[in-house]
């Protein structure tokens, strides 16, 4: 069993440093609640969810999307609708993923046939459908958005381990498909979906699959943003820089990885602290550079460098 | 087992197949042979489901399988190899041909009979000590024999050869045919072949099948064919009188 002792091998070599990751990002809390420190913490493990969610479909199916912030942001105002009418807070979350994976259905069966450039316009054209809508829909607050009144007052700490557990859950299950025997035919699509197709492997199955597997934990994340923050608007939760994010996140940690896009969330967030301070007019026009410098040089991220050096 | 009837296939303003019908028989080698671009590989992905024809039908065994995609028409039994390789690059020689025996006609198989079926299919083309290696890492002919393995894997009726012996020296080459043969002979595979390597298919084959700009031009044993001035007037030329 070469290739599955190849995979399963890295896991093992590697299941330490996971261990590891895992006791310290649980332990943390515990010695150290800054609430700053946390709050940061936070949105990095929101940013490796919605990051998975998209990379999971692009770096395993080899389908670009443009367009997974709308799932984030429609799972940020289910979140926000949920607590205003019935005061649901961290239990609203996989709510809002359901909500955004319903929505995915949706997309799945209209875009079911599509794929390549042309499924990566579509994806971004129907996310500015929907932010159109929200921007003119009254009854959630049209272009101003809606106000999370009363505050939920969630701990910092519930924040943390809420979208902790979220990360963890959605690496372990991508990382369960994987090493099943569809992880095989997962990996002959990414190869050549023809020949794929050709062997009676279903690449549409494996599209829409991760397609909703993306769009719940997108969801989760949008729902968490929404609590977090306490005020979304159309601009802010639909807007395509999240999506921007994601696919620097991706690039730099490798699409098809796990631990890629976890790792880089890290080094994104911690940059983007120091550029966003420092080169703040001009922050676009950086990202932009990283991005093309990313996709020239080191096209498999992270994971393709170290594993040149392996 | 398999009839094409007055199948039809344009791209824009060419016609690539043009009213083509013909039988193949269970157990039977039939080679298709004709210059280029005279619709051979596009017969092929009809077929198999690539191409959806213009016009005309395509039954396999009761089944109407025009319109299949590529992926149900695999499930009934029709395997085939590819004109330009196309075996899963960047994994192993092994992983390549679980593929094949994981998704293809084998319900229910596990990963360890998977991995069985493939060693085994491996051997069958000679393949078996090179089974850890990246299948790009491969030379081309052992790259033609993956995809042999892998559609064989995958337990088919009948089998689709797009031109196995392009490339080869002569060593490989006679290796290729053998393998082929013994596809027919051992297996009971039936067995439709693209080739332009004419002299070793001539030695082949039971019956073949002549293209030539997307028409059926002849179709007989390879003595009939041989001799058939049509078609020698396809391949060299009219005589000049």
């Amino acid at each position: 069993m070469p290739g599955w002792r190849r995979l399963s091998s890295f896991f093992s070599l590697n299941f330490i440093i996971i261990l590891a990751f895992l006791i310290i990002t649980a332990l943390l809390p515990l010695i150290w609640s800054s609430h700053g420190v946390l709050h940061i913490l936070s949105i990095i493990y929101m940013y490796a969810t919605m990051t998975l969610g998209w990379s999971t479909l692009a770096g395993f199916v080899g389908e670009v999307s443009f367009g997974h912030h709308v799932f984030f942001g429609l799972g940020a105002y289910t979140t926000a609708l949920l607590w205003l009418n019935f005061r649901l807070g961290i239990p609203a979350l996989p709510i809002s993923g359901v909500v955004s994976l319903a929505f995915a259905v949706v997309v799945g069966l209209l875009f079911k046939r599509i794929s390549g450039v042309v499924f990566t316009i579509a994806t971004l054209c129907i996310s500015e459908v929907i932010k159109s809508l929200f921007l003119n829909w009254e009854a959630v607050g049209a272009g101003i958005g809606l106000q999370l009144n009363p505050l939920p007052r969630i701990p910092m700490i519930t924040y943390y381990y809420t979208i902790l557990a979220a990360m963890v859950i959605e690496a372990f299950l991508a990382y369960l498909i994987r090493k099943s025997r569809y992880g095989l035919a997962l990996f002959a699509i990414k190869n050549d979906p023809t020949a794929a197709q050709c062997l009676g492997i279903r690449v549409i199955k494996y599209k829409i699959l991760f397609l909703l597997f993306g769009a719940f934990f997108e969801g989760v994340a949008g729902g968490f943003y929404a609590l977090l923050v306490c005020h979304i608007e159309p601009l802010t939760a639909f807007d395509v820089m999240l999506m921007l994010n994601m696919q620097l996140i991706g690039l730099l940690g490798g699409i098809a990885t796990i631990w890629g896009p976890i790792v880089a969330s890290f080094l994104f967030l911690l940059a983007a602290q120091y550029v966003i301070i420092q080169f703040k007019e001009i922050q676009i026009i950086i990202w932009g550079v990283i991005m093309i410098s990313l996709i020239k040089f080191m096209p498999n991220g992270l994971a393709g460098v170290l594993r040149r050096r392996i | 087992m398999l009839i094409v009837e007055n199948v039809t296939m344009r791209f824009g303003g060419l016609v690539a197949l043009n009213k083509i019908s013909l039988q193949i028989k269970e157990k039977e080698i039939v080679g298709i042979i004709g210059p280029n671009g005279s619709g051979k590989t596009t017969l092929f992905n009809c077929v198999s489901g690539v191409y959806s024809p213009g016009s005309g039908r395509i039954i396999y065994r009761d089944h109407d399988i025009t319109r299949l995609g590529p992926e149900k028409i695999f499930r009934l039994g029709i395997g085939r190899t590819f004109q330009n390789i196309r075996i899963f690059q960047d994994m192993t020689v092994l992983e390549n041909v679980m593929v094949g025996a994981l998704f293809g006609r084998n319900r229910n198989i596990t990963m360890n009979e998977a991995r069985e079926k493939a060693l085994y299919w491996l051997e069958f083309v000679g393949l078996k000590n090179k089974k850890d290696m990246l299948a790009k890492d491969l030379p081309l002919a052992q790259k033609k024999l993956i995809e042999i393995a892998r559609v064989l894997a995958a337990n088919p009726e009948l089998v689709l050869f797009d031109e196995p012996l392009a490339g080869l020296n002569p060593e490989e080459l006679s290796f290729a045919v053998k393998t082929i043969k013994r596809v027919r002979d051992e297996l009971g595979i039936t067995v439709v072949w693209v080739e332009h390597i004419l002299r070793a298919l001539m030695k082949a084959v039971d019956r073949v099948i002549v293209l030539h700009h997307g028409e059926k031009i002849a179709e007989g044993s390879p003595q009939e064919i041989v001799n058939s001035p049509r078609v020698i007037e396809v391949y060299l030329g009219k005589k000049r009188a």
